[in-house]
């Protein structure tokens, strides 16, 4: 990390004590405005222009195939459809019912681009994300 | 591992192994430089992002095939692996490559490290040793390092949420790479976003897989936190550390802040976040006046 102190240099109980209290984690409240949507910043690289409906790749993922299509007027998007989305088993159907219309609600509130990448995703988002992109990119081409 | 190792283990496998028809210089985004490609191996997806210009699409192979041969040596789900003969005892350990060998050694240290909460020999029902708690972060590294040695100096390799990063995405630029931990109560949302030039990220919670890690002193499903994410130099490492802290609960993410040159980002059941001071995380579309950077 290029903005860790280094601290590889402290030797003995005194410093450690110190590094460690230093380093006190302080708990801060999860607050709505601290949260943002989940786009990456591939998304953000439509053309100002592009109107349309695009298909995005079909991602496959462990739980079956996801598929988005994203609909743009002038370059902002108007409408998010998953054309295909897991539905093999109880665990994708909670997928699909709940995570897929969250996601699209989120894309059409957020139009951000804002990450690169993301820790902690699971496959269904990834997916999502990707074939989201693969569809702006032929929008932003 | 030593290259007497890498050619033993026969580190390339046969080329038809690997399916290229996502090898692309780009089709999904023309104006970017560089390389990417997404890769389904070892029970999830690996994403590379190279964004230096110039670094050969071998070198790409070459770390994409890597991850199949990692895959092929160490997956507890392939019955042919050289982790379940071991596990079956067809194979003693002293028997073993030096690959493997190297590997238990690594959850050996591991396990000591963490004070037994990262026990990735934990023996599954079936019998089988389960290395994967490490084999996963550190393959991740190794296809790195390939791409390292092949020149590229700015990229990210993303393996299921597990991340490596080293540079720039906008090479030249010295803007970090933007890394989103996802929330895990709200997976449509972001908990925070780090900035990571040099480093790994790993990510431990109770996402879409259940409640995975468990606390190897009760045997029970870990409480407290319900992700909990670790920077830090090496992605093994960071890794594992994750994978521990998470598995103490509400004490990980102290005991994170007392590793060198680790740092820690924590959600806890009831909603909290948590973060170490060092962290510098950002928060790109937050309003003025709610900085999510501690001061």
């Amino acid at each position: 990390m290029p903005r860790r102190p280094v601290f590889a240099v402290l030797i003995g109980g005194a410093a450690l004590i110190l590094v460690i209290h230093f380093k006190t984690p302080e708990p801060v409240p999860a607050s709505p405005a601290e949260l943002q949507p989940v786009i990456s910043s591939a998304a953000g690289a439509t053309s100002a222009t592009a109107s349309g409906s695009y298909t995005g790749s079909v991602v496959s993922t462990p739980y079956g195939p996801v598929q988005v299509q994203v609909t743009l007027d002038s370059g902002r998007i108007t409408a998010v459809e998953a054309v295909q989305v897991p539905s093999s088993d109880p665990h994708s159907w909670q997928i699909s019912q709940y995570a897929v219309p969250q996601l699209i609600e989120k894309t059409l509130q957020a139009q951000a681009a804002q990450v690169d990448a993301v820790s902690g995703a699971t496959y269904t988002c990834h997916a999502f994300m990707q074939s989201m992109q693969s569809a702006l990119s032929q929008a932003g081409g | 591992m030593t290259d007497e190792e890498r050619s033993a283990a026969g580190a390339f496998g046969p080329a038809d192994a690997v399916d290229r028809t996502d090898t692309h210089p780009d089709p999904d985004r023309p104006g970017l430089p560089g390389l990417r490609r997404i890769e389904p191996v070892m029970g999830t997806v690996v994403s590379f992002d190279i964004r230096d210009r110039g670094v050969a699409p071998q070198a790409l192979d070459r770390a994409v095939e890597r991850l199949h041969d990692i895959d092929r040596r160490f997956s507890p789900y392939r019955p042919d692996s050289e982790v379940c003969r071991l596990g079956r005892a067809e194979l003693a350990l002293d028997d073993a490559s030096l690959g493997l060998r190297w590997i238990m050694g690594l959850c050996d240290e591991l396990a000591r490290l963490t004070g037994g909460y990262f026990d990735a020999r934990r023996f599954r029902p079936d019998g089988m040793p389960d290395p994967t708690g490490v084999v996963k972060g550190w393959a991740v590294e190794e296809a790195a390092f390939i791409l390292v040695d092949a020149g590229a100096a700015n990229f990210l390799v993303n393996g299921g949420g597990d991340i490596v990063a080293r540079g720039s995405p906008e090479p030249g630029s010295g803007r970090p790479w933007r890394v989103g931990i996802r929330h895990p109560l709200r997976g449509e949302l972001l908990a925070t976003v780090l900035e990571v030039g040099d480093g790994a990220v790993a990510t431990s919670g109770t996402y879409e897989r259940g409640e995975h890690v468990v606390d190897p002193h009760s045997g029970r499903p870990s409480t407290g936190l319900i992700s909990l994410t670790v920077t830090g130099p090496s992605l093994t490492y960071a890794d594992a550390y994750a994978t521990a802290a998470f598995a103490m609960g509400r004490d990980g993410p102290a005991w994170i802040a007392g590793l060198d040159g680790s740092e820690a980002f924590a959600v806890t059941a009831d909603g909290l976040t948590l973060a170490t001071r060092g962290l510098a995380p950002l928060t790109g579309s937050a309003p003025a006046g709610r900085p999510a950077a501690r001061p």
